[in-house]
């Protein structure tokens, strides 16, 4: 799902762009390392895991959708690494969490990538329980748990 | 010396709650602290409360951060100091911003102690 082959702007990597999104996202504001997963990265997973999914539709100067999965136990530490606070006793935090590191991952990218243009980003749409990322999705570890990205963009 | 009262304006609760945490951490002097979740919301509280400051997301449903700060500068009464907190840091919505009289731009993700030098500097102009 994760396009390589976006056009690039102002000779910047779209998919450069987006790690780099990724790991200042992780860094400024859940203090978290994000790296590249290793090939076997499913092989530690708990069995059982819970994952989140956030959609974020951006349009304007260009369109498309970037999608955000991660387990439920890493969305819950990084809402309170995010915080500063413990978070069970908010309901519906964890999913509100989700779909703002969807959006600040997006946002975040699209400057990047894109500084000159301007776009519009819809509200994030959550789902529960979704599959674990595939093959083609770009997959970091955020303090030794797995989160994945894919884009798909229509026209940029 | 004056309470600062500050509105937050973001969909995201958890944004919201970020920074309503950050502005009770600052040891200033804050008065009313009140939040809203879109930019209508934002308008009604402004309706009801003198605020000194707003902080605004722009991406929003039902009424962005844009259209509230064009809201803001048709409104009569003294307008709030305005400061935009996005993830859409291109030059070209910092332009946009620039021509609605936004104080401050601070892009997502927001370091809290970014956000803290902010609320003090605010202090400090509503000081003299």
């Amino acid at each position: 799902m994760f396009s390589v082959s976006l056009p690039t702007c102002s000779g910047t990597d779209a998919r450069a762009a987006l790690e780099a999104a990724l790991a200042q996202v992780a860094e400024e504001s859940f203090f978290a390392v994000a790296e590249p997963a290793p090939d076997d990265w499913r092989d530690s997973l708990p069995a059982g895991s819970d994952w989140l999914e956030a959609t974020v539709v951006f349009h304007g100067a260009g369109e498309g959708v970037l999608t955000c999965r991660l387990p439920g136990a890493l969305a819950r530490d990084l809402s309170s690494a995010f915080l500063g606070a413990d978070v069970d006793d908010t309901p519906g935090g964890v999913d509100d969490m989700t779909g703002e590191v969807a959006n600040m991952i997006c946002g975040c990218w699209l400057t990047r990538a894109f500084p000159t243009k301007l776009f519009q980003l819809d509200g994030p749409i959550i789902r529960r329980d979704v599959e674990a990322p595939s093959a083609d999705w770009l997959v970091h570890l955020l303090n030794g748990a797995p989160l994945g990205l894919a884009v798909s963009a229509a026209r940029v | 010396m004056k309470a600062l009262n500050i509105l937050i304006v973001d969909d995201s609760a958890m944004m919201r709650r970020m920074v309503r945490r950050v502005v009770d951490l600052t040891e200033l002097a804050i008065g009313e602290v009140h939040e809203a979740a879109n930019g209508r919301e934002a308008l009604s509280v402004l309706e009801h409360h003198s605020i000194d400051a707003v902080f605004t997301d722009l991406n929003m449903p039902v009424m962005t951060g844009t259209e509230l700060l064009r809201a803001l500068q048709e409104r009569p009464s003294p307008p709030p100091v305005r400061v935009v907190i996005s993830t859409d840091g291109s030059e070209a919505r910092r332009q946009e911003a620039e021509g609605l009289a936004v104080t401050r731009y601070l892009e997502k993700p927001l370091r809290p102690e970014v956000m803290r030098d902010v609320l003090c500097e605010l202090a400090d102009v509503f000081r003299d």
